[in-house]
C-alpha cells in the first residue's frame, strides 16, 4: 500500500450553484503507483479538471478520502497543504497559467521561492537551467510569457512543474491549446520524463496521445468506466 | 520578496503607483508637519539649559472690574523688583522696542531688546563672536554696548568677522558691538510672537519716556521680569512674598489717589515655556486631529486602491497559491509592493513636510511661537518612517483579509468562477461609515474655525481703512532738537503732504490701530472710577477715518493748537453717563486735570478686542511724528516721494514706516487669515478625498451586485428605482457616520466653554458640512449605479 503515490477512496465532488447541484465526481476510487503514467480521458464536462484539482489539492472533495504518499491531505492545515503542494505536486494547467509580469526564468523559479529553506541563488539558477533544458527552451530564459508561442508557454509551465522534483506530475489537457506539432513535442517530453521515473497523471480528451501512457482510464459523468463497459453501455 | 520584480510590476501600473504615492506622500507630509509642530511647540523642552527653572514673573491688576487679563507693570515696579527682591535666585528685566539703524546706509528698522546682563546668563546664550553684556552694567550707569543677532550679522554686516568694536548708531546713541549671538540661539519671544530681536542693548537705554519711568500709575504691557528659581523654593510661597513686597511699595506711591483705591498687584510666576507658547494650545491639538483624520481618510482610499489592485492580481495570486505559496507568501508579495510604494511616499512626505516647515518658519512665524524650531531633522524622519512603516503593515494586512485562500487555489483551474478576492459587505459598510465619520469630524471642525475666523475678519471696524495710509517719521541726527524746531518741521511736512496731488487730507495722529494707552479716569461728580483707552488726536482725525459723531462736536483746530482740556468719548463709555447726550459737558479727571466732554463718537471695533472698550480722545498737546493720510480714491503713495519730501523739509528727519490701514488691519487679523486659508484647504482636500474614497467603495459594491441588479431589472424593476435604492442605502450610512461625528463634537463643545456664538457657529458648521457631505455621498453613489445601468440588461447580469 505504501507503494501508491496517490490513493482516492470514494471521492465525491458536488458543486452547488444557486439551488442547482452538480455532481462532478461520484464515488471515485483510484490508485496511482510510483513511476506510473496514467492517462484519463473523457468528454468535455465529465469531471477531469475537477478530479485533477482534487489530486493537486487545489480543491477539496465533498466527501471521501485522499491519501498522498500515504498521508491524508484532509488533515493538513492551509500552510502544510501549501508546503506539500509545493514539494510533492507538479501541476501543468490546460491554460498554462504563467505569470505575465515576470520572465521565463522567474516563472520557473517561482515554486522554489516558496520553499521553507529557500535554495541559494546559484542553486536556483542551476535547477532552472536544468529544467529549461529538459523542455528545450534554454534560449528563451529572459523572455516574457507573452513573447512565446502557446507550445513554448506550455513547455515553460512543464519546466516550472518539474523544478521542485515533485512525486507526481498532474497534467490537464497539455496539448489542448496546441497545434499537433507542438503537441507532439510536449508529449515527447512527458514520455522521456516518465522513462526517467517521474509519476504522471495526465488528463485529455484527445485520444491520440493515450497510447503514451502505461494505464488508461475513461471518465464519464463523474464515474470511471472500463473500456468494455463503455462499449456495452453504448 | 523580489524587489526587482516588484519594481517592474509597479512601473507597469503607473496610474496606481502615482495615486498611491501622491495620496500618501502628501497626507503623511501634512500629518508630519502638524505632528512635529505639536511636539515642538507643546512637548519639546525650550532650548535653554536651565529651562525647567526659568519663570516669568507676571503682574496682574486686582480689584478692578475692567482690568486687563495680561501682565502689566508700572516701570518703577519692575526696576524695584530687580533691585530689591530676594526670593528668586536671579532676575533679569527686559523690554522691547524698535528703531532705525542709522549707521547703515540702508537705514533698516531693527528690533531692539533692552535687557540687564542677567538675561544672557539665564538663557545661557552662546556667541558666534564676543560676549554678552558685561555684568558691570547697572540700572544707574551703563556703557553703550550692543550684542547683535546672528541674523542681523549675516544680513546686514555680511558676516564680517571683524565686527567686534564697530559702532552702531541708534536713536542718537552710538553703541559698540561686543558680541554676536550664535546661530543656534533662539530667543524667547516674550512680547510678541514672531518678533525677533536684532540688537540687544543695556536696559537703561530703553525708549520708555522719562515721565513713564517715574510713574507708578502708568501700566505697560511690554516690561518683563525673567527669573531663575532653584528647585527647593515653592512657587506659591515666592508669589505671595513678592506680592506683598511689591504692593507695600506700590500702595505707598499711589496713596491718596482715588483711581487706585482697592487696587493691588498680584505677582505670578509662570514657567517660561508657558509664556512662550501663550494661549491657544487647542489649535495645535485640533490641527493634529485634522492631520490624523486626513491620514485616515487617505489610508482608506489607498486601501480601496489596493483592493482593486489585488482583484486585478487575483489570477497571478491564484497561480502562486497553486504552486505552493501559502497565505503568508502571498501577504509578503503584497507587502513588497506596499512597502516600495510607501518608501516613495515617505520621500515625498519629507519633501512636503520640509516645504510646509519653511512656510511655518517664514510666513507663519507670527502665528506659531516656536516656529523657528521646526525642521526636518532626525526626529521628523523617525516619525515619518514610523508612520510609513505602521501604515505599510496595515495596508498589507487589511487588503489581505479580502483573500479567500481556499477559493483562490481553485480559481486557476476554472475560469471566471469568482475571483477568490472579495471584500465583505460588512467591511464595505464599515469603510463607508468610517470615511463619512472622519470627513464630517474634519469638515465640521474646519468650518467652525473658518466661520469664527471670518467673523473676526469681517467684523465691521466702524472706521475707514481704505485709501488711508499711516506715515511715521523719525528724527535721525545725533544732536538734540528743540520743541519749537520739531513742531515747525512737523507742520511743514504736514503742509507738504497736503499739497501732494495724491493726498486728500492729513492728520497729525497715529492710526486707530495704535496710539491708545491705558489710563485711569474718574467722573468728577461722583468719583466713579474707570479704566479707559486714551489717544491724542488732532482736528482732522475723525474726518479722515470717517468715525461718526453721535452727539456733540469734535475738536476745533484752535483747541488742538492750545491743547484745550476737552475730550471726546466713545458711545460705550457714554453709557456710564446715561447715554451720548447726557455725557456732553460732563467733567472727568485724569492725572489731576479735568476735561470737559464735548462730543461722543461711535464705537470702533479693532480685530480681536473682545467686548467694547471705553475710549477717550483728547487734543494732542504737542506735535508728534505720526500722520494718517487720506488719499484721493484710487491713488497710492510712493515711499520714495515721501522720503524726498521729508529730505526737502529737513534732512535730519526720515521716513520710519509707511503702512496702509488695510495692511495694518490684515496684520491684526493675520492669525485669522491663516486660519481661513488652512481650514479652507483642509475642507477642500477632505471633501475630495472623501468623494474619491466613497466612489471607490460604492462602485466596488455595485459591480459585485451586478447580477442581482440585472436580475431585478430583468423581472421589471425600473432603472430609476434601482438608482434611488442605491442612493438611499448609502444615505443611511452617511446619516450614521455624520450624526455620530456631530454628536461627539457637540459633546466636546458642550463640555467646554459654551457661548451663544459657539453654538451658532456649531449649528451653521453642522448644516453646511451635512449639506456638503450629503452632496458628496449622493454623487458617489449615483455615479457607479448610473454607469452600470447604462449597459444593457444582459451585460449587467453577466457582469461584463
Ligand atoms: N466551480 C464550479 N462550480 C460549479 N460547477 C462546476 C465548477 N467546476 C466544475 N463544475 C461542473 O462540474 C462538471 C465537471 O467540470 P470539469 O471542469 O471538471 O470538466 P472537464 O472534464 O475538465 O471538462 P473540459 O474537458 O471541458 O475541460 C461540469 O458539469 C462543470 O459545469
Ligand atoms: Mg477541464
Amino acid at each position: 500500500m505504501d507503494n501508491f503515490v496517490v490513493e482516492l477512496k470514494d471521492i465525491c465532488k458536488k458543486f452547488e450553484l444557486e439551488h442547482m447541484q452538480t455532481d462532478a465526481l461520484k464515488n471515485i476510487n483510484l490508485q496511482i503507483k510510483k513511476g506510473e503514467y496514467l492517462s484519463i480521458s473523457g468528454p468535455s464536462g465529465c469531471g477531469k479538471s475537477t478530479l485533477l484539482s482534487i489530486l493537486g489539492m487545489l480543491d477539496a472533495p465533498s466527501s471521501g478520502e485522499y491519501l498522498l504518499n500515504g498521508k491524508n491531505v484532509a488533515e493538513l492545515s492551509d500552510t502544510e497543504g501549501a508546503r506539500v503542494r509545493n514539494k510533492e505536486i507538479g501541476f501543468i494547467f490546460q491554460s498554462f497559467n504563467l505569470i505575465d509580469e515576470i520572465n521565463v526564468f522567474d516563472n520557473i523559479a517561482l515554486p522554489l521561492s516558496y520553499r521553507d529553506n529557500k535554495p541559494s541563488n546559484a542553486e536556483i539558477k542551476q535547477k532552472v537551467e536544468e529544467c529549461i533544458e529538459l523542455v528545450g527552451l534554454s534560449s528563451r530564459l529572459l523572455h516574457y510569457p507573452k513573447q512565446l508561442s502557446g507550445g513554448q508557454q506550455q513547455r515553460v509551465s512543464i519546466a516550472r512543474a518539474l523544478v521542485t522534483n515533485p512525486s507526481i506530475l498532474l497534467v490537464d489537457e497539455a496539448t489542448g491549446n496546441l497545434d499537433s506539432k507542438s503537441g507532439d513535442a510536449v508529449m515527447e517530453v512527458f514520455s522521456n520524463l516518465n522513462q526517467q521515473g517521474t509519476t504522471i497523471c495526465a488528463v485529455t480528451h484527445d485520444t491520440r496521445y493515450m497510447d503514451h501512457a502505461s494505464r488508461q482510464l475513461k471518465l464519464l459523468d463523474g464515474v470511471f468506466w472500463q473500456n468494455e463497459e463503455i462499449r456495452q453501455a453504448i | 520578496m523580489n524587489m526587482k520584480q516588484t519594481f517592474f510590476a509597479l512601473q507597469k501600473k503607473l496610474g496606481f503607483s502615482a495615486s498611491f504615492v501622491l495620496t500618501m506622500g502628501v497626507t503623511i507630509g501634512v500629518f508630519l508637519a502638524v505632528a512635529v509642530l505639536y511636539y515642538v511647540t507643546l512637548l519639546q523642552p525650550l532650548s535653554y539649559q536651565k529651562q525647567t527653572n526659568l519663570f516669568v514673573l507676571e503682574s496682574k491688576i486686582q480689584g478692578h472690574p475692567r482690568a486687563p487679563k495680561v501682565s502689566m507693570y508700572p516701570y518703577p515696579v519692575v526696576t524695584d523688583i530687580y533691585k530689591h527682591q530676594t526670593h528668586l535666585d536671579s532676575v533679569a528685566i527686559v523690554t522691547y522696542g524698535d528703531d532705525i539703524l542709522f549707521s547703515l546706509p540702508s537705514k533698516p528698522t531693527v528690533n531692539l531688546a533692552f535687557a540687564t546682563p542677567e538675561y544672557f546668563q539665564l538663557l545661557d546664550v552662546e556667541y558666534e563672536l564676543g560676549t554678552g553684556l558685561s555684568s558691570e552694567n547697572t540700572l544707574e550707569s551703563s556703557t553703550p554696548e550692543a550684542v547683535i543677532s546672528y541674523q542681523l550679522w549675516q544680513d546686514k554686516f555680511n558676516s564680517n568677522p571683524d565686527i567686534l568694536g564697530e559702532k552702531v548708531m541708534l536713536d542718537s546713541v552710538s553703541y559698540t558691538i561686543i558680541g554676536v549671538t550664535s546661530e543656534d540661539f533662539i530667543e524667547p519671544q516674550l512680547y510678541e510672537v514672531g518678533l525677533k530681536t536684532d540688537v540687544f542693548l543695556p536696559w537703561p537705554f530703553n525708549s520708555v519716556p522719562e515721565r513713564a519711568r517715574n510713574s507708578w500709575s502708568n501700566f505697560a504691557p511690554n516690561l518683563f521680569v525673567l527669573s531663575y528659581k532653584s528647585n527647593d523654593s515653592p512657587v506659591s510661597f515666592i508669589e505671595s512674598q513678592l506680592t506683598s513686597q511689591v504692593n507695600e511699595r506700590w500702595k505707598q506711591e499711589v496713596i491718596g489717589r482715588k483711581s487706585f483705591e482697592g487696587m493691588s498687584l498680584k505677582m505670578e510666576l509662570k514657567p517660561l515655556k508657558d509664556v512662550v507658547i501663550g494661549d491657544g494650545r487647542d489649535i495645535y491639538f485640533v490641527m493634529l486631529l485634522g492631520g490624523i483624520g486626513l491620514l485616515l481618510i487617505a489610508s482608506t482610499n489607498v486601501l480601496n486602491l489596493l483592493i482593486s489592485r489585488l482583484s486585478e492580481q487575483s489570477r497571478s495570486l491564484a497561480i502562486r497559491a497553486a504552486l505552493g505559496a501559502n497565505k503568508w507568501h502571498l501577504v509578503k508579495h503584497l507587502y513588497s509592493e506596499v512597502f516600495t510604494l510607501m518608501f516613495a511616499s515617505l520621500v515625498v512626505s519629507l519633501l512636503v513636510a520640509s516645504l510646509l516647515f519653511s512656510v511655518i518658519r517664514g510666513e507663519m512665524q507670527l502665528v506659531f511661537p516656536r516656529a523657528q524650531e521646526v525642521s526636518v531633522n532626525g526626529f521628523t524622519i523617525l516619525i515619518a518612517s514610523l508612520t510609513a512603516f505602521i501604515l505599510s503593515i496595515l495596508l498589507t494586512l487589511l487588503p489581505s483579509l479580502s483573500i479567500n485562500y481556499k477559493k483562490l487555489k481553485s480559481v486557476v483551474q476554472g475560469s471566471g468562477k469568482g475571483s477568490g478576492i472579495q471584500v465583505s459587505a460588512k467591511a464595505r459598510k464599515f469603510a463607508l461609515i468610517f470615511e463619512v465619520f472622519i470627513a464630517s469630524v474634519i469638515s465640521i471642525f474646519s468650518i467652525m474655525y473658518l466661520w469664527s475666523a471670518l467673523a473676526v475678519i469681517n467684523a465691521p471696524t466702524h472706521f475707514k481703512i481704505d485709501d488711508v495710509t499711516q506715515v511715521q517719521l523719525t528724527y535721525s541726527s545725533g544732536d538734540g532738537i528743540t520743541e519749537e524746531e520739531f513742531t515747525s518741521v512737523i507742520e511743514q511736512i504736514q503742509g507738504e503732504l497736503l499739497s501732494m496731488a495724491e493726498v486728500e487730507s492729513v492728520s497729525n495722529s497715529s492710526s486707530p490701530f495704535n496710539g491708545f494707552s491705558g489710563r485711569s479716569v474718574t467722573k468728577v461728580v461722583n468719583d466713579e472710577r474707570f479704566t479707559v483707552r486714551s489717544k491724542y488726536i488732532d482736528d482732522e482725525y475723525f474726518t479722515i477715518i470717517d468715525q461718526q459723531l453721535s452727539a456733540g462736536r469734535t475738536f476745533s483746530a484752535t483747541e488742538v493748537k492750545e491743547g484745550a482740556l476737552v475730550a471726546v468719548i466713545n458711545e460705550s463709555f457714554s453709557e456710564s453717563f446715561g447715554g451720548p447726550n447726557s455725557a456732553i459737558n460732563s467733567l472727568i479727571s485724569m492725572r489731576d486735570e479735568q476735561y470737559q466732554i464735548v462730543g461722543v463718537v461711535k464705537d470702533i471695533h479693532l480685530p480681536k478686542v473682545e467686548g467694547q472698550e471705553f475710549r477717550i480722545y483728547r487734543p494732542a498737546p504737542e506735535k508728534n511724528s505720526n500722520f494718517i493720510v487720506q488719499l484721493k480714491p484710487g491713488m497710492t503713495l510712493e515711499p520714495q516721494s515721501i522720503l524726498n519730501l521729508i529730505d526737502r523739509v529737513n534732512p535730519r528727519f526720515t521716513l520710519y514706516k509707511m503702512t496702509e490701514l488695510k495692511s495694518l488691519y490684515n496684520q491684526a487679523t493675520f492669525f485669522e487669515i491663516v486660519t481661513v486659508v488652512i481650514s479652507t484647504l483642509l475642507l477642500v482636500v477632505i471633501l475630495f478625498l472623501c468623494a474619491v474614497g466613497l466612489y471607490g467603495v460604492i462602485s466596488y459594491g455595485v459591480n459585485l451586485r451586478s447580477v442581482e441588479i440585472g436580475t431585478k431589472l430583468a423581472i421589471g424593476s425600473s432603472r430609476l428605482k434601482m438608482k434611488l435604492a442605491i442612493v438611499k442605502e448609502n444615505s443611511i450610512h452617511f446619516a450614521i457616520g455624520f450624526l455620530s461625528s456631530a454628536l461627539i463634537i457637540g459633546y466636546l463643545i458642550w463640555k467646554q466653554h459654551i457661548t451663544e456664538f459657539v453654538v451658532s457657529v456649531f449649528i451653521s458648521s453642522f448644516v453646511v458640512s451635512s449639506a456638503a457631505l450629503l452632496a458628496v455621498v449622493v454623487c458617489a453613489s449615483y455615479l457607479p449605479i448610473n454607469n452600470l445601468l447604462r449597459k444593457n440588461i444582459l451585460q449587467i447580469i453577466k457582469g461584463e
